[in-house]
C-alpha cells in the first residue's frame, strides 16, 4: 500500500496503532492535515479495490482526524467514510457519518466542507428511495460548490443530480445533468466512465437504445483503462441489460456472465442482487421461466434486506411478469400491486409505470379488459406516456382483440410501426406483426394476415439464431409458438395438408435438429473445451464436484423401494444437483462462441424425395385443442385435424402405462388372472387404434413400413401395438419413429459406420441376471463383437470403444426420473452414464441398441424436443437406435435381443425388431413384455 | 392400528386367516391374552369373516350385528351407500415394494403398486408421488364375473370421516389424488362392499 501523502504510514498501520502510538503519530507529523489527506485518499481508493477492507479501517481514520481537531480533515473522513458504507449497502450507518459531518461543517462555517458533505448525503438517501432529500442535497452542493468557483466539484454534484433524477423516473433531466457534468470532467477516465454508463441508463430509459449502447460501450472502454472492475462490473450489467431489452438475448446473457464473474468476489451483494434481477429479465424474456423465478426470489430476498428500494421493486415487477406466465394469475396480480406501491411510495414513475403495464397485462390474462384498459390509460395520461407508448399500444391492441374490435386494434399496431419502425426491438416487431395478423383476421383479409403472421415468425427464427445454446432455443421457441400455432390453425382452415406438415416441422423438434446439425454446443463439450480463464476455471471445478456428487447419488438411488424413507431425499439431491449443474453450464457456456449452425426444416417436397416408395409416414399434432394427423403416402398429403381431444390423448397415454406397469406387476400370474390383465392392456391398445389409426388406414394401408413422427405425450406410446380387435400393428407393418420428419433425412445422411465393429456391453446383477446370457448370446451371434462386461465395462472403457463402431448394444439398468430428464441414464460397471456422458461420446454413425428399462423415454418439452438418452444419443452422432418405452422384463427382454440379432434383416432394424415381436408376443402375450422397444429411424 | 395396542389390521386378518407366518402368530396369540382389546378385535374379526365370506343367501341377524361391530370398531360409520351388510375383507396378493419384485426389471421403479383380491373381486392400486407431495392413485377393481353394477370407491383416511371418494368407470378404473397417509380403501360393487383396510399410501 503507498504510504500517506508525507509519511510512510498506511491505514493498515494506522488500524494496528495503539491511541498512544496514534497521538504520537499527529505530534511527530511535520503537517497532519497533508498526514489525514493522505489516509482519507487511501480509504477512497480502497472503496474501489477493496471494500470490505475500508469499511473495516474507516473509524482509525475518522478518530485520528477526531484527534487532530482539524474540521475539514473530520468532515473530509466522514464522508469517505461513509461512501465506503454507502458501497458496502450500509446506508444507516452512511447517514449517521454525514449527520456527524454536517453538524462539523456548519460550525466552522466552511462553505466547501459543507457542500461536500452535502453531496456525500446523495448516494445513500437516494439509494434508501429518500428522492426528494436527495435531490435537495445535490442542489445546495451544486449551490455551494459553484459559490465557491469549485466547478468540477459542481459537475460531481451535476452527475449526482442525473442520477436521482433517472431513479425517480425523469430521464430527461437526468440526461441534462449528465451532460452538463460530462462537460466539465472530460479527461479523467474514472469519472467519465461512470457519466457516460449513467447517461446511457438514462437513454435507455427512454428507448433511445442506439445512444445508449454506444455510452455504454464508452463507458466500458473508459473503465478497462482504470483498474475499477466494480465500476466495469456494473457497466457491463447494463449493457446486458440494455441488449437484452431489444432481444439481442445471447450477447445479453454473454454481457451478464462476465459482470457476474467481475462481481463474484465484490463485497457488495446489493449490486451483485440488482445484476441478478437484470439477468433473471432476461431469463424471463427467453422463456427460462423457472430460472427467472428462481433468480428473482434470490435477488430479492438481498435487495429487500439491503434496502434497495427501487431495484427491488423492479425485481418484483419481473416476479409478477413470472407468476402471469406460469398461470399463477393471482399470486402474479398481488406481487405486481406491491411493486407498483413500492414504486409510488420513492415516487420513482417509470418504474411505476412499468409495474401498472404489467398488471395490465395480468388483467388482461384474467378477462378484466375494462381495468386492463384503465391502467393504460392511466400510464398513458402520466408523465411517463410517452416513453412508454409502444408497450401500451402492444397492450391496447391485445385488448382490443380480445374485444373483437379488430380495425381499432390494426389502427393502434399501425400506430406504431408507422412512426417507431427503426427503433422498435425484434421481440416487440414480432408481437406487434403477430397483433397486427390476428387484426387483418378478423377484418376478413385473410391473405395479408397470412403474410403479417409469417413476418412474426421470421422475426422470432431470427432471434432464435442469435440464441446458442441448447436449453436457450428449447425455451425460446417453446415460449413463442402462438404465431406458428396460429398459422397452422389457418392451413388447418384450408384443409391444406402440404402447408400444415411444413408449420408442424417448423416447430417440431428444431433445436434437436440444430443439435444434430453439430451448430449449437452441448452441455458436455462446453466442460472439455476449458480455455482456463481463472474465472471459468473455478465454475468447471465446481462443476466436475457437482458431477460427481450426482453420480453418487444416483448409486444410491439404485435399488431403493419406492416407498423408502430415503428416496424422496436422494430424488430431491438429485433434482437440486441437476439444477445446479445446468445453471453452472449455463454460466460456462455464455461466454463461450460457436458456430451457428441451423438445421432447416425439411419442406414438403424434400420430404417426398427422402420416403421411400413403400414408406408411409403418419405426423402427429395438437392444434386448437384436437390431436390431428398428416399421412403421406407416395407422394400424397393428407390431413385430418382432429382425431380426438388433447386431454382424451393425455388419458390414454395414462391408461396404457397403467396397464403397462399392472402387467409387469403381474408378471407371475399365470391361467385366468394374467389373461385379465392382456384384456386389460388390449382393450386400451384397441382404443388407441380406433383413435389414431383407424381414421388414416385407408390412405396408407399400401405401404410396406410406417414411420411414426408423435406428438407432445404421444411420444410415450406404442403405436407398434395398436390392436384392431384381431392383431396389433406390428404384425402388419415393421414401424420406426422419429421425433420429426426434418430429421429423418439427417439420419439417414448420417455417416454410416455400418462396416465398423460391434460393440456388447453388459452389466449384469443379481436383479437382472439374464443380461449376462444376453450379452454373451449377442456376441456370439455377431461375431468379431467387442464386449465389455461388469467391472470392465467403465466409462472410459465404452468411450473408447464405441469411437470406431458400427453398432453399440448396451444390455443394462436404466432408470429415468420424468421430472429430471438430465439425470436419465444407464449402469456401466465403474459409474452411472447419464445424459452428459453421452453428449461426450462420439458415435460416428453407428446404430445403437439399449436393451434397459426407459432408456427411451423422453421429456417433451414445448416444440416437441425431446430431452432424454435418445436426444443424447442422436446428438452424439447415433444414426438408429432401438430403446425402450417402460421398464423392461429380465428374461422377455433378453428372448427378443436374441431374435432379433438372429434376424439379419436387409430391410433394416426396424424390420428386424418387428420379426422379434411378433415371434415373442405367440407366448408373452402382455404388450408389457414384447412391445416396450421400439426403432429410431432405421427404416431401412 | 388400535389405541390399546399397535398391531395392524392386515396381521390381525392375517392370524384369523392363518396366513400370517406360525412363530408371528403364536406371538400375537400371546399378546391377545394379555390384552383385552387386542382379543376382542381378534374375536370380532375371525367371526365376521366367518359369517360374511362364506356365500350366504340370508345373513343372521348375529352376524350382521357382529358385522356392524366390525364396522365400528375398524371402519367407523361407512359412507352412505355402501352396504355394510356385505362387507368383505380382501387380501393382499401383490406388492411392488416387496424387494423381491425388483427381481426380473432392467431399473428403478418410481411408483408402486399393490393388488388385493376377494372372492368376487380384484382392487390393483398404482401410486405415484406427485411433485407437490401429494400421491396419485390410478386404480382399477376387476369384478370377476360379468357385471352391470356401478363400482364406487372411497378413501378413508385412519383417524378421520372424510372420505375422498370417485366412481369407476365402465372397464373398473379410476383415478385420485390424495395425501400420503394409511387409508381404509372401501369399493361397492352394487350392494356389495369390499374393503381394503389400512393401507399406507405415499
Amino acid at each position: 500500500m503507498d504510504g500517506a501523502q508525507g509519511t510512510s504510514v498506511s491505514l493498515v498501520d494506522l488500524h494496528a496503532m495503539s491511541d498512544l502510538e496514534r497521538a504520537e503519530l499527529l505530534r511527530s507529523a511535520t503537517d497532519p492535515s497533508a498526514l489525514l489527506a493522505g489516509l482519507t485518499s487511501q480509504l477512497s481508493n480502497l472503496t474501489l479495490t477493496d471494500l470490505t477492507l475500508a469499511t473495516s479501517l474507516a473509524p482509525a481514520l475518522i478518530g485520528l482526524a477526531d484527534s487532530a481537531a482539524i474540521t475539514s480533515a473530520r468532515v473530509d473522513a466522514r464522508a469517505t467514510a461513509s461512501n465506503a458504507m454507502s458501497y458496502a449497502n450500509r446506508f444507516d450507518r452512511a447517514l449517521l457519518l454525514l449527520e456527524e459531518a454536517r453538524e462539523i461543517a456548519a460550525a466552522a462555517t466552511d462553505l466547501k466542507d459543507q457542500a461536500r458533505v452535502e453531496l456525500a448525503f446523495v448516494q445513500p438517501l437516494a439509494r434508501l428511495g429518500r428522492f426528494s432529500d436527495a435531490v435537495r442535497c445535490a442542489e445546495a452542493a451544486v449551490r455551494l460548490y459553484q459559490s465557491v468557483d469549485d466547478l468540477i466539484m459542481a459537475a460531481k454534484g451535476n452527475s449526482n443530480l442525473g442520477v436521482i433524477h433517472r431513479m425517480r423516473g425523469d430521464a430527461e433531466s437526468a440526461i441534462r445533468h449528465f451532460d452538463l457534468a460530462l462537460s466539465a470532467l472530460r479527461g479523467d477516465l474514472a469519472v467519465e466512465a461512470q457519466l457516460e454508463s449513467n447517461r446511457a441508463e438514462a437513454l435507455l430509459d427512454l428507448a433511445r437504445f442506439r445512444e445508449a449502447e454506444t455510452s455504454f460501450r464508452r463507458a466500458i472502454d473508459a473503465f478497462s483503462e482504470t483498474p475499477h472492475r466494480r465500476g466495469l462490473a456494473i457497466v457491463e450489467g447494463n449493457l446486458a441489460d440494455l441488449l437484452g431489452r431489444q432481444g439481442r438475448l445471447q450477447a445479453s446473457i454473454r454481457h451478464f456472465e462476465r459482470a457476474q464473474r467481475m462481481m463474484e468476489d465484490d463485497e457488495a451483494p446489493g449490486d451483485a442482487a440488482r445484476l441478478g434481477a437484470e439477468r433473471a429479465e432476461v431469463l424471463l424474456s427467453v422463456g427460462l421461466i423457472d430460472e427467472a423465478v428462481e433468480t428473482f426470489g434470490q435477488s430479492l430476498k438481498v435487495l429487500d434486506a439491503h434496502g434497495f428500494a427501487n431495484e427491488a421493486a423492479r425485481a418484483r415487477t419481473g416476479l409478477g411478469l413470472c407468476q402471469a406466465r406460469l398461470g399463477q394469475l393471482e399470486a402474479a396480480e398481488a406481487t405486481l400491486q406491491q411493486a407498483a406501491s413500492d414504486f409510488a411510495g420513492i415516487d420513482a414513475r417509470s418504474g411505476l409505470a412499468d409495474a401498472h403495464l404489467a398488471l395490465a397485462r395480468v388483467l388482461l390474462e384474467q378477462g378484466r379488459l375494462d381495468a386492463a384498459w384503465a391502467l393504460t390509460d392511466d400510464v398513458m395520461n402520466g408523465d411517463r406516456g410517452h416513453v412508454k407508448r409502444v408497450e401500451i399500444a402492444m397492450l391496447r391492441a391485445r385488448i382490443l382483440l380480445e374485444q373483437q374490435e379488430y380495425s381499432r386494434a390494426l389502427e393502434t399496431v399501425d400506430a406504431v410501426l408507422n412512426t417507431d419502425d427503426a427503433g422498435l426491438r425484434p421481440l416487440t416487431q414480432a408481437d406487434l406483426l403477430y397483433h397486427r395478423g390476428r387484426a387483418l383476421l378478423g377484418d376478413g383479409m385473410r391473405d395479408a394476415a397470412i403474410a403479417e403472421i409469417e413476418a412474426s415468425i421470421n422475426e422470432i427464427e431470427r432471434i432464435r439464431g442469435t440464441l446458442l445454446g441448447d436449453r436457450l432455443r428449447t425455451a425460446w421457441l417453446g415460449d413463442q409458438l402462438a404465431p406458428y400455432q396460429h398459422l397452422l390453425a389457418l392451413a388447418l382452415e384450408e384443409n391444406d395438408a402440404r402447408r400444415v406438415f411444413e408449420v408442424i416441422e417448423s416447430i417440431k423438434s428444431r433445436t434437436l435438429l440444430d443439435v444434430i446439425r453439430g451448430g449449437i454446443e452441448l452441455a458436455d463439450q462446453v466442460v472439455r473445451v476449458s480455455r482456463g480463464d481463472a474465472g471459468e476455471a473455478h465454475l468447471v471445478r465446481e462443476l466436475t464436484t457437482l458431477r460427481t456428487e450426482l453420480n453418487l447419488t444416483f448409486d444410491r438411488l439404485h435399488g431403493t423401494q419406492p416407498d423408502s424413507e430415503g428416496r424422496e431425499a436422494l430424488a430431491r439431491r438429485s433434482r437440486l444437483l441437476e439444477r445446479d449443474i445446468a445453471t453452472l453450464e449455463g454460466r460456462i457456456a455464455a461466454t463461450r462462441r460457436f458456430g451457428e449452425i441451423f438445421g432447416r426444416p425439411i419442406d414438403a417436397t424434400g420430404l417426398c424425395h427422402a420416403l421411400d416408395s413403400d414408406v408411409a409416414l403418419l405426423e402427429y399434432f395438437v392444434s386448437n385443442g384436437q390431436v390431428g394427423a398428416v399421412v403421406v403416402r407416395d407422394g400424397q398429403f393428407i390431413v385430418h385435424g382432429s382425431l380426438l381431444s388433447e386431454a382424451a390423448m393425455h388419458e390414454m397415454t395414462e391408461r396404457i402405462a397403467f396397464q403397462v406397469d399392472r402387467g409387469l406387476a403381474g408378471a407371475s400370474r399365470s391361467g385366468v388372472r394374467a389373461q385379465r390383465l392382456v384384456h386389460h392392456a388390449q382393450r386400451e391398445l384397441q382404443e388407441l387404434h380406433q383413435a389414431l389409426i383407424q381414421p388414416l388406414e385407408d390412405h396408407f394401408d399400401t405401404a410396406s413400413h410406417l414411420i411414426v413422427a408423435p406428438h407432445g405425450a404421444l411420444f410415450g406410446v406404442p403405436f407398434h401395438a395398436a390392436f384392431d380387435g384381431t392383431s396389433f400393428l406390428v404384425e402388419r407393418y415393421p414401424l420406426s419413429y422419429t421425433p420429426s420428419s426434418s430429421l429423418l433425412p439427417t439420419l439417414q445422411d448420417a455417416p454410416q459406420s455400418r462396416a465398423g465393429r460391434t460393440v456388447v456391453i453388459g452389466v449384469a446383477d443379481e436383479l437382472a441376471p439374464e443380461i449376462l446370457e444376453e450379452s454373451l448370446a449377442l456376441a456370439e451371434t455377431l461375431r468379431d463383437a467387442t464386449l465389455l462386461l461388469g467391472a470392465d465395462a467403465t466409462l472410459d472403457a465404452v468411450r473408447e470403444a464405441v469411437a470406431d463402431a458400427g453398432l453399440v448394444h448396451f444390455a443394462t439398468h436404466g432408470a429415468f426420473p420424468s421430472h429430471d430428464p438430465f439425470a436419465a441414464r444407464l449402469r456401466l460397471g465403474d459409474q452411472w452414464m447419464s445424459v452428459r456422458d453421452v453428449y461426450a461420446l462420439e458415435l460416428n454413425g453407428c446404430a445403437v441398441t439399449l436393451s434397459a428399462c426407459e432408456a427411451g423415454r423422453s421429456a417433451v418439452l414445448a416444440g416437441d424436443e425431446l430431452f432424454g438418452l435418445i436426444r443424447a444419443f442422436l446428438a452424439a452422432g447415433a444414426s438408429s437406435m432401438i430403446t425402450s418405452l417402460w421398464a423392461v422384463h429380465d428374461e422377455s427382454t433378453r428372448e427378443l435381443m436374441e431374435t432379433m440379432y438372429r434376424t439379419q434383416n436387409a430391410a433394416g432394424r426396424a424390420s428386424m425388431l418387428a420379426t422379434a415381436q411378433r415371434r415373442l408376443l405367440e407366448h408373452r402375450r402382455h404388450p408389457a413384455f414384447w412391445a416396450p422397444f421400439f426403432c429410431i429411424g432405421g427404416a431401412s | 392400528m388400535n389405541a390399546d395396542h399397535n398391531i395392524t389390521f392386515e396381521t390381525i386378518v392375517g392370524h384369523v386367516t392363518g396366513e400370517l407366518p406360525a412363530d408371528q402368530s403364536a406371538t400375537l396369540a400371546q399378546q391377545a391374552e394379555a390384552n383385552a382389546s387386542l382379543a376382542r378385535m381378534i374375536a370380532a374379526i375371525r367371526s365376521v369373516i366367518t359369517a360374511l365370506r362364506e356365500p350366504q343367501d340370508n345373513p343372521t341377524e348375529a352376524a350382521l350385528a357382529r358385522a356392524r361391530q366390525l364396522i365400528d370398531l375398524q371402519v367407523g360409520v361407512l359412507p352412505f351407500g355402501f352396504e355394510p351388510a356385505g362387507l368383505v375383507i380382501a387380501e393382499l396378493v401383490e406388492d411392488t415394494r416387496d424387494p423381491s419384485s425388483m427381481y426380473g426389471l432392467r431399473g428403478e421403479a418410481t411408483a408402486y403398486q399393490l393388488s388385493f383380491e376377494a372372492d368376487y373381486a380384484e382392487v390393483h392400486l398404482h401410486v405415484t408421488s406427485e411433485a407437490g407431495g401429494n400421491c396419485r392413485v390410478r386404480g382399477q377393481v376387476d369384478v370377476f364375473e360379468p357385471s352391470n353394477d356401478d363400482i364406487r370407491v372411497a378413501l378413508r383416511r385412519s383417524g378421520r370421516e372424510a372420505l375422498i371418494e370417485t366412481e369407476a368407470d365402465d372397464t373398473g378404473q379410476f383415478k385420485l389424488e390424495v395425501e400420503p397417509a394409511t387409508y381404509d380403501v372401501i369399493v361397492s360393487v352394487g350392494l356389495r362392499t369390499l374393503l381394503v383396510p389400512s393401507v399406507e399410501i405415499g
